[in-house]
């Protein structure tokens, strides 16, 4: 494990529970950290609903790579939890050296959601994987997740986000809209150009001020670009978004977009950071 | 002719100078120096090879290669060489072949042919496409539109698995039941307001609640299994609809770059067809390659030089017309291994593997020479492993199989390739000399099915007037080519004096032009030396002489044993039963003549000549065949009437090497003579030749040096005007004696006499007359014949009476007694 990171600063979160994160999605976590600054944090939760089913006279479970059904106790899943510990932990860990940032990793017993709404602090992000590999899914583990952390920001990453690059993309709800200096920031430390999607009616002077802002941010003039979006509805954005090459997109969590994030990412299968103020 | 017919008292008169030296006439050639002499049209004074070269290269059936016989080596060759260009520079040019993946066995690389010059074109073509689609593929899946794709069809599959799941969770939690995730699977439990009921409440239940809850559970679990079953089905769905997809996308894309690259080979089924398989090959394996092209990084790649995961596609142009001239090609392959002949495959090492693929098939000098003519030294052939059995298979399956010597030698354990072999049309010409030759004829079956055209080179030419102009030009090329000096009339004729010395003919001159060429480049470098602009006849003498001295060492040390009378030699008085011979030594392509003293002692025996060189085997088949002949000779012409009584002892004094030839077989029937005649033989002459049973000198080798050699001997101790040098009178016409002893015989200090038969020689080694048989069936008296038969007829007086007394001891049981 890295160094552990100081109180005070912020942190991406990474919650892992019984399903660990593909490796993929992992190593782009662990990314964005890098570019934001950020220490890794991963939080294993051993989820007591398992054990408890476990304790149940007749529990059992399916498992997946036979199909066929084996007598669970407390004594089995507390063992295989721990085993998926290990190599979440051994992932996080490589993730995070691949980058070379901090990173730390805890493990803790309860409630999921619960869990991280404590763990989580105001500065730190959340990261949140798209569900839907062709296997089943958690539950609704992860949207609820990110309704209870929906105070903090949160980073949605597609289930194997592409690697590449391409430029920074901001949605701001408005020209002071603190997800503009992050994209910004985003776009300096990836030496990316930005596309600052504005919302219908946005006036001329709006979109001045938000160019001025990234100008500001130390972007140069022609690596700052602005597309109007036509529409209120999500096709709307998403047709406004055609032909874009992206890495990346930073939503404000007041922006229209922002109801449509999750959807977003399964569209253009990059990650998309939606901010809180 | 027969002895008969010679006149037996005939002394042999001393030749004159004149035939003892031909000297050149370049009387009818006009020029002053080399630089006026037109060039010899090539292979001009080799009329049979030509003929034979220009058979050979122009029949184009089975079997009618050519087998070059020269002992000029490369400059035979350079000419040859130079001709079949000459040749085949009008030929139309052969085809261009290739190796390609053989995508459904790649272990098995497919050989296309294209018309000429064109095969660097399609690997030029087909390397651009890939670098091409190395550039546009990964755009294309990363587009906008193919993603969008991509992801309806995963989104559709996962949103059939989550609407199945979620029913099922509907259903479930409906009946108070929660599914939930485990590191390992799915398992059920009950829950109440959202939480998973504890064990310690369940238990609490009423028996009915928890039977139902378990029966409700137990249905439940039947479902899970029923949906956890449908997901590989509807994995391998959507694996098969991106896979669609994916060839789809790439099929629009490639589609006109396909087109474009068939357009330009449309005349080629072969390659059309390959074009084709790229493409499916490409389409079927897109994600594959699209996964390994991104894995793998361009520095790993060029280290490794297996070209990425696209490498399968490229062209190996393993031979084109671009290698070599216009025409057909002539290829000479000066070392040929196995591999540079039938080509090989080559392999590279990655990570303590060796591996390798159609790209590293490289050609030999059979599939270069392909359509056109393929030169060879035999020697070398024979001499490298595996090659020459390669090269009848090849030439008996008319097509070329890459061979790998350490596979036959069970070094080389790794997978290989067995690529398609070749179609092979090509003329092979073999240089060699004609031990090779007539060995591979009586040896080797296969040989004289593979090569029916003898192309043999003469050594030498007559020396005619116009032979010596074209020797002049021969000389003059030379010159020329080396970038000499000019030779002037008299050296050029001092050069085809020698040529006819080193022809050992006065009546012919070599056509070994390697011999020529040293000593003109040593003469023109001794008149470059001396600033002169012209090589001159003392030039050419002096270069002779300093090569010869180079040489003398070994000859010196002879002659000094002889001066010494370590090696006892006599060159004055006269002796019975002991003559000079001449022997001839040679040393690194130098020869020289030495005396060698032979003597013979006789006694009465059973008629057994004993050569004691053979007793001791130190003496060669053909100088026993020589020693036998004397008994023919002896039993042919002496006493008729009795039995050969005699046994003798002929011995080479003080030779502790072999002895070989029956150059010597008359001088020992001098000594022989002599012994039984008891007449002494003059020391001061010495003497060569070998001799048939009716007493006829026939001619032998090297009489020049056997001369010289026994000339210097004399020289040293002083000449008397008596000495000199019995040789076959058939071998006057291949005199070239050195000047000094020309001159010697001119001055009358020295001799040489050509002699007929043994009486000749009998009479000027003894200074009496031969003899010849009389009406009353004698030798005359005082003839040396008749003491001979004398002698004879004495020593079988001697045996019958040995015979009879040993008769004697028998019948009186003596037997077991020798007699003497």
């Amino acid at each position: 494990m890295s160094d552990k990171p100081r109180d005070d600063d912020g942190r991406l979160l990474l919650g892992l529970w019984q399903a660990t994160m593909d490796a993929s999605a992992m190593r782009a976590a662990a990314e964005m950290a890098r570019l934001l600054s950020l220490d890794l944090h991963a939080l294993f939760v051993e989820d007591e609903a398992l054990i408890t089913m476990a304790s149940l006279p007749f529990a059992r479970e399916i498992r997946l790579t036979t199909q066929t059904w084996s007598k669970l106790s407390s004594e089995d899943i507390e063992a295989q939890m721990h085993v998926a510990a290990l190599r979440a932990q051994r992932l996080v860990n490589e993730a995070a050296k691949a980058v070379g940032i901090a990173s730390a990793f805890e493990i803790v017993r309860g409630d999921p959601a619960a869990c991280i709404a404590t763990v989580c602090r105001a500065s730190d992000i959340l990261v949140v994987t798209e569900r839907g590999r062709p296997s089943l899914p958690a539950g609704a583990a992860l949207p609820r997740e990110a309704q209870e952390a929906s105070a903090h920001s949160i980073l949605l990453l597609p289930e194997r986000p592409a690697a590449r690059r391409g430029s920074i993309v901001a949605v701001p709800a408005d020209a002071r809209d603190p997800a503009l200096d992050t994209a910004c920031a985003l776009a300096a430390a990836t030496g990316e150009d930005l596309v600052i999607l504005l919302a219908p009616g946005t006036t001329p002077e709006a979109a001045r001020e938000a160019v001025d802002r990234a100008r500001a941010a130390g972007l140069e003039q022609q690596r700052i670009a602005t597309r109007l979006v036509h529409g209120e509805e999500a096709l709307g954005w998403f047709a406004t978004m055609t032909g874009l090459r992206e890495r990346l997109i930073v939503i404000g969590g007041t922006s229209p977009l922002a109801a449509f994030a999750s959807r977003l990412v399964a569209v253009r299968n990059v990650p998309v950071l939606l901010t809180r103020a | 002719m027969s002895d008969e017919t010679t006149n037996p008292h005939a002394m042999p008169a001393p030749l004159a100078p004149p035939q003892l030296y031909r000297a050149a006439d370049l009387s009818g050639l006009a020029f002053e120096t080399t630089a006026d002499l037109a060039p010899v049209p090539r292979l001009s004074n080799q009329k049979r090879a030509h003929e034979a070269i220009d058979f050979g290269a122009g029949i184009t059936h089975r079997g009618f290669n050519i087998f070059v016989v020269s002992t000029s080596g490369a400059r035979a060759q350079q000419a040859v060489k130079s001709l079949l260009e000459e040749a085949s520079a009008t030929r139309p040019p052969p085809q261009d072949w290739v190796y390609v993946n053989n995508f459904a066995a790649p272990q098995r690389p497919l050989a296309i042919a294209l018309p000429s010059r064109r095969a660097p074109v399609f690997q030029k073509a087909v390397h651009d496409l890939i670098e091409d689609l190395r550039l546009s593929l990964p755009a294309l899946f990363e587009s906008e539109d193919y993603q969008k794709r991509r992801r309806a069809i995963e989104q559709e599959v996962q949103a059939k698995n989550e609407h199945a799941f979620a029913a099922l969770s509907e259903k479930a939690a409906a009946k108070n039941i929660a599914i939930l995730r485990t590191p390992m699977g799915f398992g059920m439990a009950p829950v109440r307001n959202g939480k998973v009921v504890p064990p310690a409440d369940f238990n609490a239940w009423p028996e009915a609640e928890q039977q139902a809850t378990r029966d409700a559970i137990g249905e439940l679990e039947k479902e899970l299994e029923e949906t956890l079953r449908s997901i590989p089905r509807m994995e391998k769905e959507q694996r098969d609809a991106v896979r669609a997809l994916d060839r789809e996308t790439a099929s629009q894309a490639v589609a006109q770059l396909f087109v474009q690259l068939r357009a330009q080979f449309e005349d080629l089924p072969a390659v059309l067809a390959h074009i084709d398989a790229i493409r499916t090959d490409l389409l079927e394996n897109l994600p594959l390659l699209m996964s390994a092209e991104a894995a793998e990084p361009g520095a790993m790649q060029a280290a490794m030089r297996t070209g990425g995961p696209f490498g399968r596609y490229e062209v190996n142009v393993v031979v084109t017309e671009v290698d070599h001239s216009p025409g057909a090609p002539v290829v000479e392959e000066p070392h040929p291994t196995l591999a540079n002949l039938v080509g090989r495959i080559e392999y590279l090492q990655i990570q303590g593997a060796l591996v390798t693929d159609f790209r590293l098939i490289k050609a030999g000098a059979l599939h270069r020479a392909n359509g056109g003519m393929l030169l060879l030294d035999v020697r070398s052939l024979l001499t490298e492993p595996f090659t020459w059995p390669a090269l009848k298979r090849a030439l008996r399956r008319r097509e070329i199989t890459i061979e790998d010597a350490g596979r036959f030698m069970g070094f080389n354990m790794t997978v290989s390739l067995e690529p398609d072999p070749i179609p092979l049309d090509v003329k092979v010409v073999l240089f060699g000399d004609r031990l090779l030759y007539h060995l591979l004829s009586t040896l080797d079956p296969d040989f004289t099915e593979e090569f029916k055209v003898l192309a043999d080179f003469d050594d030498d030419t007559d020396r005619s007037p116009a032979g010596e102009a074209m020797l002049a030009c021969m000389i003059g090329d030379i010159a020329r080519g080396e970038e000499l000096l000019a030779f002037d009339r008299g050296a050029v004729a001092r050069m085809v004096e020698h040529a006819s010395r080193m022809a050992e003919d006065a009546n012919k001159v070599t056509l070994l032009a390697e011999g020529l060429h040293d000593l003109l480049v040593e003469a023109s470098h001794l008149a470059s030396t001396a600033s002169r602009k012209v090589v001159t006849r003392a030039d050419v003498d002096a270069a002779i002489a300093r090569r010869i001295h180079r040489l003398s060492r070994v000859r010196e040390r002879s002659q000094e044993m002889i001066l010494r009378d370590i090696a006892l030699i006599e060159t004055s008085g006269a002796r019975v039963g002991q003559i000079n011979g001449l022997a001839v030594m040679g040393f690194a392509g130098y020869a020289f003549g030495h005396p060698s003293r032979i003597t013979c002692r006789v006694r009465p025996g059973g008629g057994k000549i004993v050569d004691i060189e053979r007793e001791v085997e130190l003496g060669g088949k053909l100088h026993s065949k020589g020693v036998l002949i004397l008994s023919g000779f002896l039993a042919g012409r002496y006493a008729l009437d009795t039995p050969m009584s005699l046994s003798a002892s002929l011995v080479f004094e003080q030779s502790y090497g072999g002895v070989d030839g029956d150059s010597a077989s008359s001088t020992e029937l001098y000594a022989l003579l002599s012994a039984l005649s008891e007449l002494p033989l003059r020391q001061d002459l010495a003497v060569t030749g070998s001799v048939n049973q009716h007493g006829m000198v026939q001619a032998i080798g090297g009489v020049n040096d056997k001369i010289e050699g026994y000339f210097d001997i004399c020289a040293s101790r002083g000449l008397t005007g008596t000495q000199g040098v019995l040789i076959p009178a058939s071998n006057v016409q291949h005199l070239m004696l050195r000047q000094d002893v020309v001159e010697a015989c001119a001055a009358g200090r020295f001799a040489v006499y050509p002699v007929h038969t043994i009486d000749e020689g009998i009479a000027l080694l003894t200074g009496r007359a031969a003899g010849e048989r009389g009406g009353d069936g004698l030798y005359p008296a005082g003839s040396v014949n008749r003491a001979v038969e004398d002698r004879l007829r004495q020593f079988a007086e001697v045996a019958k009476a040995a015979r009879k007394e040993n008769d004697g001891e028998k019948s009186s049981g003596k037997s077991g007694e020798k007699s003497t």
